[in-house]
This record gives structure tokens, C-alpha cells and sequence, in this order.
């Protein structure tokens, strides 16, 4: 599933393991995340889209 | 902010990554140890580092999603690995009913050499670093595959 993770992450200058401890994830997860290999249980995507105060469907797409 | 003992942070999850590389060395190692037999020691912290991975399924706290995902993995290769074993025992288990009667027939070479296969398929060491391996192997072919795709999508 492809999702704005990177993006959004690069817009706050945040590493990959800053946004880990946010998420209470390793850096392996979010780079699988970013990288569209791993897709998010819903408890964590609903982290992110907290994290990022967006909804889940303005981060994840699964029609890309 | 409050004290929170015992809290998982994100160097703890990472560093499950690192016990787990440890274990398939250790996997490795061990497989490699029935072929070529080395130092008992050896033998001994490489066991002790095959343990990490089925433990962590069982037991961990600090795997998250992503790595319960590679896991998994692990598991089902340890399962068709398995799945496959008691097949090729179910086959040696029929074959030992028309083993008897060849045996009656004819002479025993036969009968010595199913019963070599059989005990190799019947060592309870053998066949734990083998489901082992294949946990392991599952374990990194699922995180080889990400990185290589991941690096191709660049």
C-alpha cells in the first residue's frame, strides 16, 4: 500500500528513528512502512494519523 | 514526564532485530556442526543463540509489528519444513510394511539402508536444527526481500 509517510516525516525533519519512538515502533518498521512492504495493523495506523493529525485515508492510499 | 520502568523505547525494538541476526548465525553455525563437528563451547553459545528466535515468539514483549510480521514468516517455513518431515516419515512408516515383506523375499541391504535413513530422520538434534534453519531462513528471506525491494523502488 503506498502511503505519504516519507513526505511527511521529511516535512517535520524528523529521522526515521525519531518517528520510531513516536510510534512506539523500531526504525525496520517504519522504513518497511515507507517503503510500502509492510502494511500498518489499524492501531498503528490510527498512531500515525494522530501523530500527523490527519486522517488515515490522506496518508495511506490502497488505489495507488 | 513520568518515570515509567521497564519501558520499551525504539533502541529495544531495533536491537530485536540484532538478537535475531545473532540467532541465524547461530542456526547456521549448528547446521554446519553436524557435518563438520567443532568445539563443544561453540556448539554450546550457538544453541543458546538459536533459542532467540522461537523464545521471542513465544515470549516477547519487545517485537513489534513488523518484526511478528518476519516472524511469521519464520513460522510458516518451519511449518512446511515440518509439514514435509512427517510426510517423508509417513512415506518410511509404509515403506517399512513392504520393507518386511521384500526383506522376507530377499536379502537385507535393503532393510539396512532404510533403517540408516530412519534413524538419521529419527535424531531428535538433527530435526530441531532443522525446523530451526528453516525459522531462520524464512526470518531473513522475508527481510532480504524488503530490503531488496525497497532499494529497486528507489
Amino acid at each position: 500500500m503506498k502511503n505519504r509517510l516519507k513526505v511527511l516525516r521529511a516535512e517535520r525533519d524528523w529521522s526515521q528513528a525519531e518517528l520510531a519512538g513516536r510510534l512506539d515502533v523500531s526504525r525496520q518498521a517504519v522504513n518497511a512502512i515507507e517503503t510500502g512492504k509492510h502494511d500498518p495493523s489499524l492501531p498503528l495506523a490510527f498512531r500515525i494519523a494522530r501523530l500527523f493529525d490527519m486522517r488515515i485515508e490522506e496518508i495511506f492510499d490502497d488505489e495507488l | 514526564m513520568p518515570y515509567k520502568p521497564n519501558t520499551v523505547g525504539e533502541r529495544e525494538r531495533s536491537n530485536q532485530f540484532v538478537v535475531l541476526w545473532f540467532s541465524v548465525g547461530g542456526a547456521v553455525f549448528s547446521f554446519a556442526n553436524l557435518f563438520i563437528g567443532m568445539d563443544n563451547m561453540l556448539s554450546a553459545v550457538a544453541f543458546g543463540s538459536m533459542a532467540g528466535g522461537p523464545l521471542s515468539v513465544a515470549f516477547g514483549t519487545h517485537a513489534d509489528e513488523y518484526l511478528q510480521s518476519l516472524l511469521k514468516t519464520g513460522l510458516r517455513w518451519m511449518s512446511a519444513v515440518l509439514g514435509v518431515y512427517l510426510v517423508a516419515l509417513f512415506i518410511l512408516a509404509s515403506g517399512d510394511v513392504a520393507n518386511e515383506l521384500g526383506y522376507a523375499f530377499g536379502g537385507g541391504g535393503a532393510q539396512r539402508e532404510a533403517v540408516g535413513i530412519e534413524a538419521l530422520a529419527m535424531n531428535g538434534l538433527t530435526v530441531a536444527i532443522a525446523l530451526t534453519l528453516a525459522f531462520y531462513a524464512g526470518f531473513a528471506f522475508q527481510w532480504l526481500r524488503d530490503r531488496w525491494d525497497a532499494s529497486e523502488d528507489e
